[in-house]
C-alpha cells in the first residue's frame, strides 16, 4: 500500500495572476515562504502552476549554494509562467520600478538582468513603494500590474545569489495603485563623482531601444503604435547614465511627483 | 537563398510578414517576430524604397530597374551594389527573402 504524501502549495501575486507554487519538498517550504512573504496570497482558480523540485534524493545537493540554486530556479520559473499568463494583456518590460506611496506615480528603469535594477531598488526602495526589480507590467491605461518578487541579492563572497525578502530588507509593497509616470533606461557607464547624464531619446530609437526589453510584445494588438503611444503618454523615453544608485535619487524623487 | 554571394539579377525577392509597422514623418519601425523572439527594426530611407518596390517575384534586375526610377542614381554610381547592400541589410532583418 502506498500513502500519497500531501504537496503543500504556495500562492504569491505577481503580474495581476495568482500562481501556484507546488512545493513537495518540505525542506523548500520555509525558505520559499519567508522570502516570498510580500506577495503570498489566497489561491485563485486558472492561475498558471509551477512545479518545484522534489525531496533531494540521498546524496543531493542540501547546502545552502544548492538551495539557493534552487529557489532563484523557483523564482525564475514563477516569472516566467506569469509572463506567460499576461502575454498579449500587458506591456512587459525589463525593469525595475518605484512608486510614490500616496499618488502611485512609478518610474519604470529598465536594464537588461544583472546590470543594476536590484541594487537601485535596495538603494532607493526605501520610503517607497516596491512595484518590481524584474518585470514591469504596464496595462494600456498605464496602471502597472506589481511583481513584487524576492530580491536576487548578490553575496560579498561570490557564488549563487539569495532570493531575499523585499520585507526582510526595509522595503514595503506599493500601498497606493502605481501607475506609470516615467520610464528610464540605465546605463551603468559613468566615472564615480561624475553628475548623472539624462538624454531624451528620439522616439522611432525608444522602440528599438525597448524591443530587446520587452517580452511578449508581438503579442499585443498593434504592438508598435500602442508602445508608441505609451511612451508619448509618459513624456518618452529617456536614458540615464550614472555610476552610483544613489545619484539617480533627484531623478526618482521628480518622477514620483508627477500627478496623473 | 540566405548567400548574397548565390543571388543573380534573376534571383527573386519577396516580402516576409511584419507584426507591426509605424511609420511617422521621422522615418519607419517595423516589428518582426521569429518564433518566440521578436525585433523592432528601423528602416533607411533606402529600405523603406526597397521594400515599396518588391513585389511577389520581383528580380534584382527589376528592382534595379524600379529603384533608378524612385531614388535616381546613387553618389558613387554603383546602383547593382547599393541594391545588394540593402537588400541584404533587410534579409538579415528578417523582411525579405530571397529564392
Amino acid at each position: 500500500m502506498s500513502v500519497e504524501r500531501a504537496v503543500s502549495v504556495l500562492h504569491v501575486r505577481a503580474l495581476g495572476v495568482t500562481v501556484a507554487i507546488d512545493v513537495p519538498d518540505d525542506l523548500l517550504l520555509g525558505p520559499l515562504e519567508r522570502a516570498w512573504e510580500a506577495v503570498l496570497c489566497e489561491p485563485a482558480a486558472g492561475g498558471p502552476r509551477v512545479v518545484t523540485p522534489g525531496p533531494l534524493p540521498e546524496g543531493g545537493d542540501r547546502t545552502p549554494d544548492g538551495l539557493a540554486s534552487t529557489l532563484s530556479h523557483i523564482t525564475q520559473e514563477v516569472t516566467r509562467a506569469a509572463i506567460e499568463a499576461r502575454a498579449g494583456q500587458l506591456f512587459m518590460f525589463h525593469a525595475g520600478a518605484l512608486s510614490n506611496q500616496r499618488s502611485g506615480a512609478t518610474l519604470a528603469f529598465v536594464a537588461p538582468g544583472g546590470t543594476g535594477k536590484t541594487t537601485l531598488v535596495r538603494t532607493l526602495g526605501p520610503g517607497r513603494g516596491y512595484v518590481t526589480d524584474e518585470t514591469v507590467g504596464v496595462r494600456g491605461d498605464l496602471v502597472i500590474e506589481t511583481y513584487s518578487k524576492p530580491l536576487s541579492v548578490r553575496r560579498p563572497t561570490g557564488g549563487p545569489k539569495d532570493e531575499t525578502s523585499p520585507l526582510s530588507v526595509g522595503l514595503e509593497v506599493p500601498r497606493a495603485t502605481p501607475w506609470l509616470a516615467g520610464m528610464v533606461v540605465l546605463r551603468r557607464d559613468l566615472d564615480p563623482g561624475l553628475p548623472i547624464e539624462l538624454e531624451v531619446v528620439d522616439p522611432l530609437d525608444a522602440l528599438v531601444m525597448l524591443g530587446p526589453e520587452t517580452s511578449s510584445l508581438a503579442r499585443i494588438d498593434r504592438p508598435l503604435h500602442a508602445l508608441s503611444d505609451l511612451l508619448h503618454t509618459i513624456g518618452g523615453l529617456r536614458v540615464v547614465r550614472y555610476h552610483d544608485a544613489a545619484d539617480l535619487d533627484p531623478l526618482v524623487s521628480d518622477v514620483l511627483a508627477a500627478v496623473r | 537563398m540566405s548567400d548574397d554571394v548565390e543571388w543573380g539579377p534573376a534571383s527573386a525577392l519577396s516580402l516576409r510578414p511584419v507584426v507591426d509597422r509605424l511609420d511617422t514623418q521621422d522615418g519607419t519601425v517595423v516589428l518582426v517576430a521569429s518564433g518566440a523572439a521578436h525585433r523592432v527594426v528601423r528602416l533607411s530611407h533606402l529600405g523603406v524604397e526597397v521594400l515599396a518596390a518588391v513585389g511577389e517575384g520581383t528580380t534584382f534586375d527589376a528592382l534595379e530597374v524600379a529603384m533608378l526610377e524612385r531614388l535616381g542614381p546613387p553618389p558613387d554610381g554603383d546602383l547593382s551594389r547599393a541594391v545588394r547592400e540593402a537588400v541584404r541589410g533587410l534579409v538579415e532583418a528578417g523582411l525579405l527573402c530571397v529564392t
